[in-house]
């Protein structure tokens, strides 16, 4: 019983996977799916198509399956808006979730909440102060370099990195130059 | 056209990784990764000179460009500043074996062991590049006059790498 509903499953995604890519490659003019709100739109001059659009059982369930910590809500909100499995389950890759329907009051996931503007100036500036090459004089060598720490907001990642190669340039230039005059020294 | 785009996906996610990993664990002198996440494709490193060689004190800039089938092909390393080094062509290009695919050997020398292959990754890419300062390879003529001025007179060798490195910092 058990194997042969997993069976029935399997075939079940085979086959809506086979007839969304059909969808998907064919002209939207022979997609069932299309309202026909839709196709005056598009005919009206190709406005992005973000209106809503038909999504099946089928399309939720198997972005649910690469997905399991979406909800329903989430994932219907964004096939409505691209109406293609693929795009939705490369925006869950890419961004990590999928937005809410507007109106609903979910907490914001760690990861987002730690976007907010505010956020990053704190985290930069705190931890990692900013240097430029003509601080030369105030880079102490026999202190450790800064310790990295990833972070799950790209800014921030970004920012950190520009500091830390800033650190380096900082740390060879007077490394070298106290090299230079130490050798000087030696040769008088 | 969804097949490239998957190809790029993994190699994004590969990179992803592996950015994460030389954050988190990075090696002794060396920095790496992507200038503007906008374009994952483009990374800046920095190397240090390893200590004891003519490269010593030095901290040299270098791009690594990633292509689209990257892990399955590997990046192209180029360095942004003046190097004087006989595996290293003029235009700042790196001429080494991990950089070469197993079926694209312009050497003719090179074991298949030693290139690229989608084991190796960004961290192995450039201790290899950071033991290549450390050794230069003489077979492998990427700067001809550099090979020649390394094998034959060593004092200019050096005296010309220290003049490449006061450049690439500014002092």
């Amino acid at each position: 019983m058990v194997e042969s509903s997993t069976v029935t499953f399997i075939v079940f995604v085979v086959v809506a996977s086979v007839i969304i890519r059909w969808i998907f490659n064919e002209d939207h003019v022979a997609n069932p799916h299309i309202t026909a709100e839709d196709e005056t739109n598009q005919q009206e001059g190709g406005r992005p198509r973000y209106r809503r659009r038909g999504v099946d059982q089928n399309m939720v369930e198997i972005v649910q399956s690469l997905a399991p910590g979406l909800s329903v809500e989430q994932i219907r909100y964004d096939l409505e808006r691209t109406g293609n499995v693929e795009l939705t389950v490369e925006r869950y890759l890419a961004e990590g979730t999928l937005p809410f329907p507007p109106g609903r009051t979910v907490e914001v996931p760690v990861a987002r909440a730690r976007e907010t503007p505010s956020q990053v100036e704190n985290v930069t500036s705190a931890k990692y102060p900013k240097v430029t090459l003509s601080d030369v004089d105030s880079v102490d060598l026999e202190s450790p370099m800064t310790n990295l720490e990833w972070s799950e907001s790209k800014a921030v990642r970004q920012e950190r990195l520009k500091q830390r190669q800033e650190e380096m340039r900082l740390r060879a230039r007077k490394k070298f130059l106290q090299k230079t005059a130490d050798d000087e020294d030696d040769n008088n | 056209m969804s097949r490239i785009r998957s190809k790029t996906s993994t190699a994004s996610r590969r990179l992803m990784t592996e950015y994460r990993d030389l954050i988190n664990d990075p090696p002794e002198g060396i920095s790496a990764g992507p200038a503007d996440e906008d374009n994952f494709f483009e990374w800046e490193c920095l190397i240090q000179g390893p200590e004891g060689t003519p490269y010593e004190s030095g901290l040299f800039p270098a791009t690594l460009s990633f292509p689209e089938d990257y892990p399955l092909s590997p990046p192209t390393m180029k360095f942004t500043c003046k190097m004087w080094h006989p595996n290293i062509y003029n235009d700042g290009t790196v001429c080494i074996s991990i950089l070469h695919a197993p079926g694209d050997d312009p050497n003719m020398y090179e074991s298949a062991s030693e290139r690229w292959s989608p084991i190796q990754s960004v961290e192995k890419i450039l201790i290899s590049v950071m033991s290549m300062l450390a050794e230069p390879n003489d077979e492998s003529g990427a700067n001809i006059d550099a090979s020649k001025m390394w094998r034959e007179s060593r004092p200019e060798f050096n005296k010309r790498v220290r003049q490449t490195i006061r450049d690439a910092l500014g002092v």
